[in-house]
């Protein structure tokens, strides 16, 4: 019970912090106290988080159709020749800083959204992507056997035996990349997408720490939320079926 | 009717089944059996199209089943493996339903079926309908398979070793059920089973295979009386005489049984009964409780276990045999589902039985 009613109200004040960025104030002054200007005036916080979650949203929500759709279409016979190469290709764009892929990107498409959604894409698909061909690897041949055996469609096999055997894992995916893009996304201020990722530049470039600071520790905040979110969304869908696994 | 003519599959160069031709009749149980990787398994395949045929043709009631959509086709044949195959997401209603599900038949409809099905399987609904498969015993597990194999009422049966996986005693059960069912529904059904004695007690015929091919399709006694070649004639084992008791449900040989209430067995005193025959006592709901035994001192109440020492009357005669072996007693008891004793079966008419063979 405590689980349920104290993270929430946790993450009620922080947003109201966030609503009233001035409540900070003393805070800052106690932790900075040679930092002159110590608020962000220029943008409300609570515009920048909006523009925070929007990237997180849309990144992980592309990031999970095309890594499960990508895993799926791996694992069945006709693509299963595919199935090292994506991997491979997957692994690549992890190890590839976002940073370069945003410098790719902005010549291609613009500065904005848009570059920062394809580098965040990019680089948290892979968790989503291994965790779908892990789940559909893992489920008994005798089980999708048996599902073809009592009639069902190549698509009916897909939806009501292997998609539900395997979205514990998958979801585990998401989580794991949502937790990554709400990191990741602050870099999107570099090329003007917005986000809590500004008041962190502003603060490198003016060398103020305060700024930094407050920055990072909202999108830690959000992060935190969303694991929080994930955590509860499991347990709620998944409970009775982890004693089905067990 | 389900009907194999030449029917040859191949994976690569290996010839799994080799030129298949065989019939099972309506209504009746064609058992499938031979040494591993015989081609058991493809041959049954074949029929639901898991597996298509390489060459030959496989109809029901006359009709080529590769003229059929496979998913249709396989809709209407009731199909039970060894693992089972239970979706483990689902509880045991949604499991049996799920037939019908793909056939859009409406969920109140295909509750009510499963319930049906559950109480026809000898479980109880409202006590198994929710549960996950995870919560069931193999020996249970395995019957839902069954039920949900039965769901759509399809009026043909596969089954690959569906009660491998259980331990003996239980396969006994399983098996006095199908039996149970079978005269019930009379269903085709194609069986696979490692299992010789299974093979005898459910089969109508028996198709003995071996690397991909027919040695000898008989009925059981047939195979047992009159083994067509030395590999039949191996694979039978030396044992045949006994092997045949599993041809025969005790129900044939079922003699009037003594009885009497445990209240009365105190006072009872030998009323001039033979000295082969055996008493026994029953409790408050009849249900058998033991059975009468003579001592130095009179009469003495020997306490037995119904599940123990009974048959039930779809038991084979080698069930019989075994349960009076194993408890040393002059005859076994036959009961039905309240464990009431309804007779007996006797050693005089399993040794006779057993002389008619040689
Ligand atoms: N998918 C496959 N690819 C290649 N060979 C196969 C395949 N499936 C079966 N075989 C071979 O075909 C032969 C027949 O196999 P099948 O599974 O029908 O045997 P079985 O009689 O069912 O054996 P068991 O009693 O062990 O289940 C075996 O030699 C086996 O190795
Ligand atoms: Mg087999």
């Amino acid at each position: 019970m405590k689980r349920l009613i104290v993270p929430p109200l946790l993450f009620g004040l922080a947003f109201v912090v966030l609503l009233n960025a001035e409540l900070l104030e003393p805070l800052l002054r106690t932790l900075f106290p040679n930092v002159r200007e110590i608020l962000y005036a220029r943008i409300p916080l609570i515009d920048l988080f909006r523009e925070h979650v929007m990237l997180v949203l849309v990144s992980s929500v592309t990031a999970t159709v095309t890594g499960v759709s990508l895993g799926v279409i791996v694992t069945r016979p006709p693509g299963r020749d595919f199935l090292t190469v994506v991997q491979g290709l997957s692994s690549f764009a992890q190890t590839f800083p976002p940073v370069a892929v945003l410098a790719l990107a902005v010549p291609a498409v613009g500065f904005g959204f848009r570059p920062t959604i394809i580098a965040l894409v990019a680089y948290s698909v892979l968790p989503i992507l291994n965790n779908t061909i892990a789940g559909m690897e893992a489920i008994p041949r005798e089980l999708t056997e048996a599902s073809r055996g009592i009639g069902m469609t190549p698509l009916q096999v897909l939806f009501l035996s292997e998609l539900p055997l395997s979205a514990r894992v998958i979801a585990a995916g998401i989580r794991t990349s949502v937790i990554i893009n709400v990191g990741t996304a602050t870099i999107g201020a570099v090329v003007g997408a917005g986000g809590l990722g500004v008041v962190i530049v502003a603060g490198l470039v003016r060398d103020n720490i305060a700024f930094v600071f407050s920055g990072a520790a909202a999108a830690a905040v959000l992060a935190l939320a969303f694991d929080w979110l994930f955590g509860r969304l499991e347990t709620l869908f998944f409970a009775p079926r982890a004693r089905v696994s067990r | 009717m389900i009907e194999f003519s030449c029917v040859t599959k191949h994976y690569g160069d290996i010839t799994a089944v080799d030129s298949v031709s065989f019939s099972v009749e309506d209504g009746q149980v064609c058992v499938l059996i031979g040494p591993s990787g015989c081609g058991k398994t493809t041959t049954l395949k074949m029929v639901n199209r898991m597996l298509d045929a390489s060459s030959g043709e496989i109809s029901i009631n006359g009709r080529n089943v590769s003229e059929l959509a496979a998913e249709q086709l396989r809709r209407g044949i009731g199909y039970v493996i060894q693992s089972v195959g239970l979706l483990p997401h689902m509880n045991v209603r949604d499991n049996i339903a799920i037939v019908q599900r793909l056939k859009r038949v409406d969920r109140r409809q295909r509750y009510r079926r499963a319930d049906d099905l559950l109480e026809l399987i000898g479980l109880d609904p409202e006590q198994y309908r929710l549960k996950h498969p995870h919560e069931l015993s193999g020996g249970e597990a395995q019957r839902i398979g069954v039920a949900r194999a039965l769901a759509a009422d399809p009026p043909i049966l596969l089954m690959d070793e569906p009660f491998g996986a259980v331990d003996p005693l239980n396969r006994e059960v399983l098996q006095t059920e199908f039996l149970r069912l079978q005269r019930a529904l009379k269903k085709t059904v194609l069986f696979v089973t490692h299992d010789l004695d299974e093979a005898i007690r459910l089969g109508d015929t028996i198709i003995l295979m071996k690397d991909g091919q027919i040695v000898q399709h008989d009925s059981p006694e047939r195979i047992l009386a009159a083994p067509r070649n030395q590999f039949v004639r191996d694979f039978v084992g030396a044992d045949r005489a006994l092997k045949r008791l599993s041809c025969f449900p005790v129900e044939g040989y079922i003699r009037e049984a003594q009885q009497i209430a445990d209240q009365d067995a105190a006072s009872f005193s030998n009323g001039g009964r033979g000295p082969d025959s055996v008493v026994w006592v029953y409790g408050a709901d009849r249900a058998l409780v033991g059975m009468l035994q003579r001592s130095p001192s009179g009469y003495k109440v020997i306490t037995l276990k119904p599940e123990e020492v009974g048959v039930v009357p779809l038991s084979s005669m080698k069930e019989a045999l075994s349960r009076l072996l194993g408890q040393g007693i002059r005859a076994v008891p036959v009961l039905d589902q309240r464990n009431c004793v309804v007779g007996e079966i006797r050693l005089p008419d399993i040794e006779e039985l057993n002389q008619a063979a040689l």
